[in-house]
């Protein structure tokens, strides 16, 4: 009798606290998924939405048969051309010197390596722009007199694949250097227990268990390559490099009247392409964060490089030169010269004081400060929840949690462009007036950045046990206290490197800001975008510089955040 | 008005193109950073004024130069100063006060003229104060604002007003004027520039 009672009780609790999860999968199946449906639509009318028309195939018969499918192709050979050389380097060499062996200041090395993660990539653009400039980059002009040749035309096939291999190395270096890391050492031991060389260890134990990560890590670069907005805008689109987000906002912004369709169709295709990989990752990857970026001190397994310890070092230093240096260093000396190019028109303070006087360059900073702050709350806040129903849902059914997981993971198979996109049609015939505002920017950016605050916040719940909080309820304490008294202290640390990340995230993001900013109201990465367009190097440089400070003191926040999280989880252990 | 940005580093004193048909000089090849033609700007300006002024066999023969097509304009100025090229065609003069400074580039007007845009005012037919709107053009033909025009490179309607600009910007202002471009026939001629000027 009593146990029918109980179980009429439970039954009953299910079945109310079933409403709460299931709307929250409403709501995010809405953000994530609507844009691209309404895309799809789009793709699949003979005139944009909302004019009269008909449901039709010809947008598809004109990518296929038209040269925009050469566009994809062309994007896929570029951007794994990139990751595959960006992953040898820094995937598993630079992953596996940093995150396992004695290599002499590994902390600084991960630290700074992963740095390019938290810049605007279009500074990033910027800089190599300048570096790798035909005759008059800095790259070029010390090859010339050194070795006779020109190292590097940016703009060209080479260039974009360059900066794209960069950018790899520094992804692919964060998340392998961690699973690296923690890869338990025991194993290694027995190989070399064994009678192995330590070479035949890493390559007959090591990397094969560790497969999982490394192809997760490896296609998650791939998919960021394939996407690629900036360095294709900035270096590609005058060298004939066609790839597909520049193509899609090209349709957008540079035609007349805007190729509506065929940006639509082109951002669906690029979607289905994605999406196999992503699904993939989201199968190995699951629940793992990923971004555990340069947790300092804890090292397990420590592989004693000898008498290789100076190559190995030289070679992180060369990494850091070309992944890091040269690039900010560029950024800071344009700031400084006259004009770029032209060194005998000398060095200046002109451009500092021009930009710290202009009204609409600090206000876009401004913007970009503030929106980024509310987006990263309300990223925190939705991710949060969505975390805590995957990882401690047990009475939640299954198959919400797993289609919330994978909601969750989805914007990122979306290009920011198509992204954009899609929430401009939403926005142009949603009933509440949100086209061309900066709430409707908001939106974006949260669900742009929910897979990044997700993960971390999946993946730091699942590392505490589900007995603390019970223990709450079992004395008594509702729902709502046991989460603030219980749950909170222990994952605040991962909560704020989530926010910083979501931050970040936006304050970097350009691709969707370009088609959903208002007019007149810029953020920090569509104001220097303007300022490359109408030529003014120097500027953006200055406001590159002036950027940097505050990205630099993310990354310390995050490392310091982690290593203090991964000191408090190892006390109570 | 549109004429061509030279690099002085790279081009010695005297070699600067003096008319159109000195740009089809093969030492210019791969040396030229054009304005897109194949979209509305001023490239497609310069493309039609050259149509109907030099005829499509100079187009032909530029396209033959392999310039390098972008729309970009601000930072072509700019890749000229830093001696990327040698050439920037056509360059407008609305953008010289951005290199005016740089030491290493200069404007010249090459012959038989230069391409212009003609930026004209119109008051519509049913306007509620149409003494005023004429007050407001009477001010726009200005000396004060036509000076302005000038001193800014570009070419004032009004001769007292081009005769008291600066001597530097009179000197270009003043050359003859070669054609610009036709609205009701911007399509076909689109097409033709699309098929003159390829990847």
């Amino acid at each position: 009798m009593a146990i029918a009672d109980i179980m009429r009780q439970s039954r009953r609790r299910t079945s109310t606290v079933l409403t709460g999860p299931v709307l929250l999968l409403v709501i995010v199946a809405v953000l994530t998924v609507s844009p691209v449906l309404l895309l799809a639509y789009g793709g699949l009318r003979d005139a944009p939405i909302g004019a009269p028309g008909n449901l039709t195939l010809d947008n598809i018969s004109r990518l296929v048969l038209s040269s925009a499918w050469l566009v994809i192709l062309e994007t896929a050979v570029i951007s794994a051309s990139a990751v595959i050389g960006g992953f040898l380097v820094g995937g598993v060499a630079l992953a596996w010197l940093v995150g396992r062996t004695n290599l002499p200041g590994a902390s600084f090395f991960e630290a700074v390596l992963t740095l390019p993660l938290y810049i605007p990539p279009i500074m990033m653009a910027v800089a190599w722009a300048m570096l790798g400039a035909p005759r008059v980059g800095l790259l070029n002009v010390v090859s010339r007199e050194t070795l006779r040749f020109e190292v590097l035309d940016v703009y060209s096939h080479t260039g974009v694949i360059w900066y794209l291999l960069v950018f790899s190395v520094a992804f692919q270096l964060s998340f392998a250097a961690s699973a690296f890391r923690t890869f338990d050492a025991s194993l290694e031991e027995a190989g070399r227990v064994s009678g192995a060389r330590p070479f035949r260890v890493l390559v007959r134990i090591v990397v094969p268990l560790l497969f999982p990560i490394l192809s997760g890590v490896f296609l998650y670069s791939l998919v960021r390559s394939f996407e690629a907005f900036e360095g294709p805008l900035l270096l590609g689109a005058q060298a004939g490099v066609d790839m597909i987000s520049v193509e899609i906002y090209d349709l957008v912004q540079n035609r007349l009247p805007p190729d509506y369709p065929m940006a639509s169709i082109m951002g669906v295709f690029s979607v289905l392409i994605v999406l196999p990989l992503t699904w993939y990752q989201w199968h190995v990857l699951g629940r793992r964060s990923f971004t555990v970026l340069g947790a300092r001190g804890y090292k397990s397994g420590s592989y004693d490089l000898g008498v290789w310890k100076i190559p190995a070092f030289l070679l992180c230093i060369l990494a850091t030169v070309l992944v890091v240096f040269l690039p900010i260093s560029q950024l800071v000396l344009g700031s400084f010269t006259r004009f770029f190019g032209v060194f005998e028109a000398g060095f200046t303070l002109d451009h500092y004081s021009s930009v710290l006087h202009n009204g609409q360059l600090l206000r876009a900073l401004r913007n970009s400060a503030v929106l980024g702050t509310i987006g990263a709350t309300l990223a925190l806040l939705l991710s949060g929840l969505v975390a805590y129903v995957i990882a401690r849902g047990r009475t939640v059914p299954r198959w919400v949690r797993i289609t919330l997981n994978f909601l969750s993971w989805l914007p990122l198979t979306v290009p920011g462009i198509v992204l954009a996109l899609g929430f401009l049609w939403l926005y142009a015939f949603a009933p509440i007036p949100l086209y061309a505002t900066r709430v409707g920017l908001v939106i974006a950016y949260v669900v742009l950045v929910l897979p990044l605050a997700a993960r971390a916040m999946v993946g730091s719940l699942s590392q505490i046990s589900a007995d603390i909080e019970e223990a709450g309820r079992v004395a008594g304490s509702g729902w709502l206290r046991t989460v603030v008294t219980i749950l909170i202290p222990l994952i605040w640390p991962s909560a704020m490197v989530a926010w910083i990340l979501a931050f970040v995230g936006i304050f970097r993001d350009l691709s969707t800001s370009v088609l959903l900013v208002p007019p007149g109201q810029p953020v920090f990465s569509t104001a220097l975008l303007e300022l490359w367009g109408v030529g003014k190097i120097e500027e953006v440089c200055v406001l590159s510089v002036l950027a940097m400070l505050p990205m630099v003191v993310a990354r310390y926040l995050v490392g310091r955040l982690q290593g203090y999280e991964m000191r408090m989880r190892s006390t109570s252990r | 008005m549109y004429g061509v940005l030279v690099n002085t580093r790279l081009v010695p004193e005297g070699e600067e193109p003096k008319t159109w048909q000195d740009v089809l000089d093969p030492k210019w090849s791969g040396q030229i950073v054009m304005d897109d033609p194949r979209a509305i700007g001023g490239g497609f300006v310069f493309f039609s004024a050259a149509l109907v002024a030099l005829g499509e066999d100079f187009l032909r023969n530029l396209a033959a130069q392999k310039p390098v097509l972008t729309r970009n304009i601000a930072d072509s100025a700019n890749r000229v100063a830093r001696g990327e090229f040698a050439l920037m065609i056509p360059f407008a003069l609305g953008l010289f006060p951005q290199v005016k400074d740089v030491p290493t580039v200069k404007v010249v007007m090459p012959e038989p003229g230069a391409p212009f845009v003609l930026q004209g005012i119109s008051i519509p037919a049913q306007v509620r104060h149409p003494n005023a709107a004429r007050l407001f053009i009477d001010y726009l033909l200005s000396d004060k604002v036509q000076a302005h025009l000038a001193a800014n490179y570009l070419r004032p309607v009004v001769d007292s007003a081009l005769d008291a600009a600066p001597p530097e910007a009179r000197d270009l202002l003043s050359a003859p004027l070669l054609g610009t471009s036709d609205p009701p026939r911007s399509e076909e001629r689109l097409a033709l520039a699309a098929e003159i000027f390829t990847d």
